[in-house]
């Protein structure tokens, strides 16, 4: 759903050369990196050009840079014995894992539950200026815990070898007894 | 000979209570037939069958969100459905969410499920881009709308 959708008359529409930017498998097929995720790094910050796309739909701005996610918490923050808030805990979160190891996730429309909400992608779960990150993707959480996670964000591009440090981040919590692990 | 989806294994599927303190291994059992059907008749097919249950065996608001959950941690989210408006909207109308308003607090759970569901569908399909992962808004989707609508006059 691309171009003019109504779907998205609250956000700017990316010109066409920025389609397929963000997330699935054949991403960044249009890119200027022509297909390919960020070299290795320790530490990603937003892909540029993601960057100046936020930068034109209002969603980075220029004080604050992005605002933090309201629904923004920390995995531990979460964790209630064997699960990740309880066992009736199911749905697919954006995360991301910060530079020192840390697991957050929130919502894809973290600014609310109503026809009016708005997008947060992956950097708003730290916010701020430069939001750098160590891994970032999707959460899969069945019945309060951990199904799968993947290396899908558009904003950070992040390299394959990356999955490292998520797999290290995700090892203490609970595993769903079909875990699919890192994707 | 074509493989059908056979009503029995419905009550075993989503027969559990998803709401109360339900059995881990009662859920896993459900999810290894679960599992098998969709490797014996194929996701279509499985699909199909459980689209039915929801149309014809679910009537009422609890159980239509045990079958969410159910179908959820099947991970019927993730078949590939050509168009999956009309499941989407069945779902969304019987779970008992509102398209003018968001969730009162008690029904965030079942939201947050449901747009899970609804996004991870679109995705599936092509329907959305994959750019479109945050900005898509269900509240906005006029495919959806008029599939509740449509769904609501049927009934």
């Amino acid at each position: 759903m691309k171009g003019n959708s109504l779907l998205f008359d609250n956000y700017s529409i990316a010109p066409s050369s920025y389609d397929s930017y963000d997330y699935f498998d054949d991403r960044y097929s249009s890119s200027p990196l022509n297909g390919e995720s960020q070299p290795f790094q320790k530490e990603y910050s937003v892909y540029s050009k993601m960057k100046e796309k936020d930068i034109r739909s209002g969603v980075y701005k220029d004080d604050v840079g992005y605002a933090k996610n309201p629904t923004a918490k920390t995995l531990d923050s979460l964790l209630d014995g064997n699960y990740i808030v309880d066992k009736h805990f199911n749905k697919k979160v954006p995360y991301v894992v910060t530079t020192d190891g840390n697991v957050v996730i929130g919502d894809r429309n973290g600014n609310g539950k109503t026809p009016s909400r708005t997008p947060t992608p992956h950097p708003t779960l730290i916010g701020g200026t430069d939001p750098k990150v160590r891994m970032a993707g999707i959460l899969d959480i069945r019945g309060g815990k951990i199904y799968l996670f993947d290396d899908r964000s558009g904003h950070y591009r992040p390299n394959p070898k990356s999955m490292i440090f998520a797999e290290e981040a995700f090892a203490k919590y609970p595993k769903h007894k079909r875990f699919k692990g890192g994707k | 000979m074509e493989k059908t989806y056979d009503e029995k294994y419905n009550e075993l599927l989503f027969g559990i209570d998803y709401q109360s303190d339900y059995s881990e291994e009662e859920v896993e059992n459900a999810a290894s037939v679960a599992e098998k059907l969709i490797d014996d008749l194929g996701e279509e097919t499985v699909f199909e069958g459980w689209f039915q249950f929801l149309l014809e065996r679910v009537s009422d608001k609890k159980s239509a969100r045990n079958f969410m959950f159910a179908f959820y941690n099947f991970g019927g989210q993730d078949f590939k459905i050509s168009d999956p408006y009309p499941f989407l909207a069945a779902l969304f109308t019987k779970v008992g969410l509102s398209i003018e308003n968001g969730p009162v607090a008690e029904d965030e759970d079942t939201f947050d499920t449901f747009d899970s569901i609804y996004i991870s569908m679109l995705s599936n399909t092509g329907i959305i881009s994959d750019e479109d992962y945050f900005e898509a808004n269900l509240f906005k989707d006029e495919r959806l709308l008029r599939a509740i609508a449509e769904f609501k006059n049927k009934k």
